[in-house]
């Protein structure tokens, strides 16, 4: 049978407590994982691996064309549309990043809007529907995406197209694109990251090698 | 937010410092050292993890397996890279050193795994 003098009574203690020390360090690192991982557990993920969303904004230039007609913005749901808004003075689509919808754009003429803009808006889809049918609505522009995907690595910002139109005809792609690029947190975390860790592990192995 | 982007990279640090504490003799000093080696190396894997999200489809009969190639060869890279920074800032063999960084790297990306499940190409599907 083993047995121990008062030394390494004490030093089996030590060694004892030491382990605890570090069994309870790793315990506190791993619960502070977890306070991590669960939030990110409980995020929806709809973007595919790599990509994300980025706003879309899109624009009538040639709005004051058309002094005789107003714009209604439209989303399109499944099977029937309704309206999301006017479209502004400055000829800007009105369109929710980052909801998924398509959405639309009806010309009608000024004179046939025999209600208030809040009202047309409140329309549910078959009053909207009734309304384009009276009115004399002719949809100007189809299919504008409010957000589209970009690669994470990627530098656009944001995409700003512009529409030409015309009453007779729907436009289904933008005559314009323009993309606005930039660098985002993911670039800044990218690039200065990897500096500091080897500016810093030169530095010790530096010191180290002074010594 | 930046946040939301260093939420991955302070993940691996605490899932590897876990492991590096039973081999630092400071716990200060090992988590300064867990640091630098992970802000050296997760932005280098991740940004070709971005770029090279490869995945092999394997379909045997009755499951389809999707095996994550870009993630393996990356943290294969990463295992080595790794490996050889806790030999020269912990002063250990590159054997143990290697060992080291293999079991932290298997446990941040297996937590990784976990804790971003869409994130990786990974999948299996029975049919």
């Amino acid at each position: 049978m083993k047995t121990y003098s008062g030394s390494d009574n004490c030093c089996e203690r030590g060694h004892q407590s030491y382990m605890m020390k570090r069994f309870l360090e790793v315990l506190l690192v791993l619960s502070f994982s977890s306070v991590l991982v669960l939030p990110a557990r409980a995020q929806p993920f709809i973007t595919p691996w790599g990509m994300h969303f980025i706003p879309v904004f899109n624009y009538i230039e040639n709005i004051e064309d058309f002094p005789d007609s107003r714009f209604i913005s439209a989303y399109r749901t499944s099977h029937d549309a309704r309206a999301r808004d006017f479209v502004t003075g400055d000829g800007m689509i009105p369109s929710a990043y980052p909801k998924l919808c398509i959405n639309i754009v009806y010309a009608v003429p000024k004179a046939a809007i025999g209600v208030s803009d809040e009202l047309v808006c409140a329309m549910n889809s078959e009053e909207f529907s009734a309304f384009l049918e009276s009115s004399d609505a002719k949809e100007v522009v189809s299919g504008i995406e409010p957000s589209e995907l970009a690669p994470d690595l990627s530098t656009e910002i944001s995409v700003t197209n512009y529409y030409h139109i015309a009453l007779g005809q729907t436009l289904e792609y933008p005559t314009r694109t323009v993309v606005t690029h930039g660098l985002r947190d993911v670039h800044i975390v990218l690039i200065v990251l990897p500096i500091v860790g080897l500016a810093g592990i030169v530095a010790i192995l530096a010191k180290r090698r002074r010594k | 937010m930046i946040l939301e982007v260093l939420a991955p990279f302070i993940l691996t640090f605490v899932v590897e410092l876990a492991i590096l504490i039973f081999i630092g003799t400071d716990p200060r000093r090992t988590a300064l050292h867990a640091f630098l080696i992970n802000a050296l190396t997760w932005p280098i894997a991740t940004a070709l993890l971005m770029s090279f999200p490869l995945t092999s489809v394997i379909a045997l009969e009755g499951v389809e397996l999707g095996l994550p190639i870009g993630l393996i060869v990356i943290e294969v890279g990463v295992i080595l890279a790794e490996g050889v920074l806790i030999s020269l800032l912990f002063e250990m063999s590159h054997g143990k050193s290697l060992v080291i960084s293999g079991l932290a790297n298997f446990l941040s990306v297996f937590i990784g795994i976990f804790a971003y499940p869409f994130s990786y190409p990974l999948w299996i599907v029975f049919f």
